[in-house]
């Protein structure tokens, strides 16, 4: 069970640093992400009200 | 005994007065939110300066971060913030004041620093933002080289962090939660609760967590509602350690990587209607940023209805955080002392101080001033907390260390809630979603 928890773990980290190394999500062609954490500094954000 | 009681009860009641107004740390951050307010809705000040954004077309290097225009400005922030918290820090301890001026500039560097790394765009976009490298700064250097005597002045967590939430309530508009009408509020504001509340009867009862309380009341805060904002405000509130900040705060920033491009996928996969999509992401991935930059790729229907759901669903920090901290204060606080009534004046003695100036707040610009004053001080508001919160990671970084957070990690209980706690919120939210925005219950309002 000990030894699954860490395979997972280390699969969770692995899968994330992947994601960013390839840029699945084509950092490009967005102009927000995971790195703006304050909503008010999302321009989409106040555009949508 | 009966006596025994009475004096108990006489000398918790007398813990409150006047003087701690003026005297305790505590205190000041509200009063340094309550000037930083008025001088941004009266325009006595501008937006901090702060390093700008590169690795984007245009600002391509390292060096458009710092144009030689804004260093004037630069250190103009670093001086302003250095007198507000030296007053801080004069009326709740003169004797420590010559510390703290000789170690915030260095903290103020390095805080420039995390912004320079942090506003490395293509790595920003994955979460590696000014927070994440302060937390990273401080780290090493407490781990790997030892934190220097003269620094230890300026490591004030609790100034920074507190001031900072004060100033994070003004962006806590009550007045905005209608946007979406009774659905959004059905997604943001059902499941929300729903969720905080199973994740941590699920810590203590079957993960038995008792140790770490304030860590699994701010994962499960993270999770519900809007990652690093909440587990600040909810960790802060529940007087959790700064370890257990630090680590819902990393979880929040891995999983929101995956979700971020893993859920628009699935949404895909399972043929989901993009209204129910996007309604689904808003309620579900953490950073209202990656909330936006996912939703974006079912379209700009569904990113509207996402943004907005997030929105609607960050309002819910300023309730949640006040209801820890009373929670916490009634439930945890008094069981040491289990023969004294908690009343309102016992509440009012023990809560986190920073809780009124932070409800205080969110209520003058909900409700108390006109917009176009809401819109042109906000973002001077949100500036400042956001490099508050920047100084406040760095001293965390400074004053934690690898075992105590190696330790928390250890048996795996904290990824284990968060995972079923998300898993939980995932499965929710979707029905939530399916119920609020099919168009087969509700008639949608565009």
């Amino acid at each position: 069970m000990v030894q699954l928890k860490k395979v997972l773990l280390l699969l969770i980290v692995l899968i994330a640093v992947g994601i960013i190394l390839f840029d699945v999500g084509n950092s490009g062609t967005h102009s927000s992400g995971a790195g703006e954490i304050w909503w008010t500094e999302v321009e989409e954000i106040e555009q949508n009200f | 005994m009966g006596e025994a009681n009475l004096d108990k009860k006489e000398n918790i009641k007398s813990k409150f007065d006047l003087s701690s107004l003026w005297c305790r740390e505590e205190w000041w951050t509200v009063w340094l939110g309550i000037v930083l307010i008025v001088a941004a809705v009266g325009n006595i000040i501008t937006k901090p300066v702060l390093p700008a954004r590169w690795g984007v077309e245009g600002a391509e290097s390292i060096l458009a971060a710092i144009p030689s225009e804004i260093i004037i400005g630069m250190l103009t922030t670093g001086l302003i913030t250095l007198i507000i918290f030296a007053v801080a820090v004069f009326f709740s301890n003169c004797q420590e004041l010559s510390d703290f001026l000789k170690g915030y500039p260095v903290i103020f560097l390095l805080s420039i620093l995390a912004y320079v790394l942090g506003n490395y765009a293509p790595l920003r976009h994955y979460g590696f933002n000014d927070v994440i490298w302060a937390l990273v700064i401080g780290l090493v250097i407490s781990n790997l080289i030892k934190v220097p005597q003269f620094l230890q002045g300026a490591v004030r967590t609790g100034l920074y962090i507190k001031t900072g939430l004060v100033l994070l309530g003004a962006s806590i508009l009550f007045d905005r939660m209608l946007a979406l009408g009774a659905m959004g509020l059905g997604v943001a504001w059902v499941v929300t609760p729903v969720v905080l509340i199973v994740m941590y009867w699920y810590s203590q009862k079957v993960l038995k967590m008792h140790e770490n309380k304030g860590l699994a009341i701010t994962i499960a805060t993270a999770t519900s509602v809007c990652g690093v904002s909440a587990a600040i405000a909810s960790g802060t509130a529940s007087k959790a350690k700064q370890e257990e900040i630090t680590l819902a705060v990393s979880i929040t920033l891995i999983f929101t990587v995956l979700m971020m491009v893993g859920m628009p996928a699935m949404v895909q996969l399972l043929g989901i209607d993009p209204i129910v999509g996007g309604a689904w992401l808003g309620g579900t991935i953490d950073a209202t940023g990656a909330v936006v930059a996912s939703s974006a790729l079912l379209g700009s229907e569904a990113m509207e209805v996402a943004s907005v759901i997030k929105m609607v669903q960050n309002i819910l920090i300023g309730i949640i955080a006040f209801g820890i901290a009373v929670f916490w204060v009634t439930k945890y606080e008094n069981k040491s002392t289990e023969e004294v009534n908690i009343n309102f004046t016992e509440i009012f003695t023990r809560i986190p101080k920073f809780i009124f100036g932070f409800v205080g707040a969110s209520l003058l610009f909900s409700f108390l001033l006109s917009e176009p004053i809401v819109a042109s001080s906000l973002p001077v508001l949100n500036g400042f907390r956001g490099f508050f919160f920047t100084l406040a990671f760095i001293s965390i970084g400074l004053d934690s260390n690898f075992k105590e957070m190696a330790q928390m990690v250890k048996g795996g209980k904290a990824i284990q809630l968060y995972i079923g706690g998300q898993l939980l919120n995932i499965v929710l939210t979707l029905l939530a979603a399916y119920i609020f925005f099919s168009g087969q219950f509700f008639n949608l309002p565009f």
